[in-house]
């Protein structure tokens, strides 16, 4: 299993353990829904603590139900995959009150058996990433479809660029299935 | 050129040439709504280059017209009796980075039947050929969804009013973020497996080619040597001859957008359920005495049944436009490559979406009768809540006419009683002038009982007479009041309305909250020179800033000016809009 495992799984493990950690006296689990994570994913891209992931605009349903372009890590997806077929986190699927689905991750006991003896140095620098200067967990907050860091003991909210889509320079010239029997767009003529 | 704002580093390990992007969706239409978006792209014209705008003119009177800085340009190509129209348009965004240079333009194909087609030939990126260098699956994943946002927008000026409103409905307003499965065409790819599977290696390729057609669920070799990749949100035919499968992917395309529309259109059902079964609990809690929820569960079913009224629409153009669509597809199939449309699944896939169009059915009856019973419970509800108010005012009614026939028989009791007085006076009139005095004046003898009662009979009448026409003359000279009643329903600026009251000597104020209103009705006074007081109520919703209504009672001769005076001076607080 070792072999399979890569650094940036771990980071990603490392995060989903940090937000479904209970508290002794809690006694029903938690887990972590998959559009606060993509954000803290694209998060890490973007601030280079994923080295081997990069992310793509994908249409998301969002919590109402409609749907939004977001910066979506696909590498990043596939590792969740790998890890669920290791045994090392779980998923939870469940239904909104607006008729919609989502998923949810933990760690397994597997997973946090795992993580126990994993690169304190991979921890720490996932760590920078997820809690503010005052040392508090930083939550995904999402409103009016943007996203954002919240730290909840100090107030701080920091905006995350994940619904911000990137352009590349194209050119493109019209173009339609000859079957339509329109012709050549270019020249404006019907055949 | 820029290589765009991208903020990452992309991995790139996918390159295809000579790109061709297909875009399929439906869209409710027909011949009528075909015929206005002609109108509006002038369609019969022989010369074609429209700019078009989907603002709409709230001026028509004036000389000018601004328009966006960024309009997107039409040329018709071709248009046929209602049944389709052909254009190329230049879509401009205005919310894209003006720093990144972007020449999109796109072939429109809109059919009568509800098929819409966008095509685009991708010839650079990044200032690359992509017939020669290619392009890459990280950056046309890019380009698919700027083609896929823009021609939204664009549709969205061509759209009527109609159409827009069953768009909104299926996509809860943001039917710009709406997505259209992506049908991809390249005479080639980089790198080129001869096993296919290493296309599935659940790492690094699967990944690339996830980015733009999410689950990879069909990877073949056609016989011709095509390479078909087949996703849960699009498709990429890699083959030299790629023309031939342009209808197959174009109809594909269709029906599985057209799956993700009725997915929208079911999600819409079932929150049309919710929004019923709320205004159901409003009802019961109405019949179980509550009677302040009746407003709100008149609102909620007006509104759910507007959005039923939409969806039994959008309903029946499904219906028709698939109908017409299997037809379509029946007369385009000869020549398609067989092998291709049995590794799609292409048949099954469309009699599957034909079957769950069919069952919309079931949901649309049940919906209908659930509104409809709703609206009779919510009509028994309120007859019943009137027939307890008409009661409550039959009662009142009664009680006043007694206590008006009670008044009237105290009025003639006591008129019995002032005429028994005025003759008790007259009496003693007659008494002080004709002898209780010990005088030896004697107008009449003493002997004579007859005229003595005759003149005070007679002065009884007279003093009756005169405090009658006295009592008549003073009632004449009461000036009446006028009661004025004005209905403004003007919108306002609260603020300035509130200023305007805080001037005022109030008697009282009247509020009344609802769910989506504030009512408030002010008593006030306002003095006049010489004149008796003006008592005036102003009806106005906070909530909604709006005037409803204005009361003016005044005496009849002032009540005109005040009338004048008022509305003038709340002219002020009217805004705009």
């Amino acid at each position: 299993m070792q072999d399979e495992i890569t650094e940036d799984m771990i980071k990603l493990l490392h995060i989903i353990h940090k937000y479904t950690l209970q508290e002794e006296k809690e006694k029903d689990p938690k887990w972590i829904k998959e559009l606060p994570l993509a954000t803290l994913i694209y998060k890490g891209i973007i601030t280079g603590l994923f080295e081997t992931y990069d992310y793509a605009p994908w249409s998301v349903q969002m919590l109402d139900g409609t749907r939004q372009w977001l910066n979506v890590s696909r590498e990043a997806k596939d590792d969740l995959e790998d890890l669920l077929r290791l045994g090392l986190i779980s998923i939870l699927r469940l239904s909104t009150g607006n008729y919609g689905y989502i998923t949810a991750y933990r760690v397994t006991p597997r997973g946090a058996s795992f993580l126990s003896s994993a690169s304190e140095e991979i921890k720490k620098t996932v760590n920078q990433l997820l809690y503010c200067n005052s040392e508090h967990l930083r939550f995904v907050e999402i409103q009016n479809r943007q996203f954002y860091l919240f730290c909840t003991a100090c107030g701080i909210r920091e905006r995350v660029s994940i619904d911000d889509l990137e352009d590349i320079p194209y050119k493109s010239r019209s173009y339609l299935p000859k079957y339509l029997g329109i012709g050549d767009l270019a020249r404006g003529e019907k055949e | 050129m820029s290589g765009g704002n991208i903020r990452d580093d992309l991995t790139e390990s996918m390159i295809l040439k000579d790109v061709r992007i297909l875009l399929s969706e439906y869209i409710p239409c027909d011949r009528n709504i075909l015929e206005d978006i002609g109108n509006k792209l002038m369609s019969t014209r022989h010369v074609h280059g429209e700019f078009v705008t989907m603002l709409v003119d709230k001026f028509p009177e004036s000389t000018t017209f601004t328009s966006e800085s960024e309009i997107n340009f039409v040329r018709v190509i071709d248009a046929a009796n209602s049944e389709y129209i052909a254009s190329e348009i230049k879509i401009q965004d205005p919310d894209d980075d003006s720093s990144i240079e972007q020449e999109e333009t796109v072939g429109m194909y809109i059919s009568h039947d509800g098929h819409v087609v966008y095509g685009a030939e991708i010839f650079e990126t990044c200032g690359e050929e992509t017939n020669i260098n290619g392009v890459s699956l990280d950056k046309i994943s890019r380009v698919v969804v700027d083609l896929i946002y823009d021609s939204s927008l664009m549709m969205e000026t061509l759209l009527t009013h109609h159409q827009r409103r069953l768009m909104d409905c299926i996509y809860k307003g943001e039917s710009r973020s709406r997505y259209k499965f992506v049908g991809m065409l390249a005479s080639s790819m980089a790198p080129n497996f001869d096993d296919i599977t290493q296309y599935m290696d659940g790492e690094e390729y699967q990944n690339e080619l996830e980015q733009l057609l999410d689950n990879l669920i069909i990877t073949h070799r056609l016989n011709d040597g095509s390479l078909l990749l087949v996703g849960d949100a699009g498709l990429i035919l890699v083959s030299e001859n790629w023309s031939k499968y342009e209808s197959l992917v174009s109809f594909y395309a269709l029906v599985r957008s057209a799956e993700m529309f009725v997915d929208g259109l079911y999600h819409r059902m079932s929150l049309l359920w919710d929004e019923l079964a709320q205004v159901r609990i409003l009802i019961e809690k109405t019949a179980s005495g509550d009677h302040s929820v009746i407003t709100r569960a008149q609102n909620i079913l007006t509104e759910a049944s507007a959005n039923f009224t939409i969806i039994q629409s959008i309903g029946s153009y499904l219906k028709r436009g698939f109908a017409l669509l299997k037809e379509k597809w029946l007369s385009e199939r000869e020549g398609v490559d067989e092998e291709a449309v049995s590794v799609l699944n292409f048949q099954n896939t469309f009699d599957r979406l034909m079957n769950r169009i069919s069952d919309t059915d079931i949901d649309l009856q049940s919906l209908s009768s659930e509104v409809e019973g709703l609206q009779t419970l919510l009509s028994t509800q309120i007859e019943q809540q009137m027939r307890r108010v008409y009661s409550a005012l039959r009662d009142n009614t009664q009680s006043t006419s007694e206590v008006i026939r009670a008044s009237e028989r105290t009025g003639n009791v006591l008129n019995v009683i002032e005429l028994i007085l005025s003759g008790t006076i007259a009496f003693d009139i007659v008494l002080a002038i004709t002898g209780e005095y010990s005088t030896d004046f004697h107008l009449f003898p003493e002997s004579n009982p007859i005229l003595f009662f005759t003149l005070a009979v007679t002065l009884w009448t007279a003093i009756v007479i005169v405090l009658k026409k006295g009592m008549d003359w003073l009632e004449s000279k009461v000036e009446k009041s006028h009661l004025v009643r004005v209905t403004l329903n003007q919108k306002c600026d609260v603020a300035a309305i509130e200023e305007y009251l805080a001037n005022k000597e109030i008697i009282s104020i009247d509020e009344e909250f609802q769910d989506d209103s504030e009512d408030v009705r002010v008593h006030y006074i306002l003095p006049s020179k010489g004149e008796d007081d003006t008592k005036v109520t102003l009806h106005y919703d906070r909530r909604n800033g709006i005037i409803n209504d204005l009361t003016i009672e005044a005496n009849s001769e002032y009540i005109g000016i005040a009338k004048e005076k008022i509305i003038k001076d709340l002219q002020s607080c009217f805004s705009e809009s």
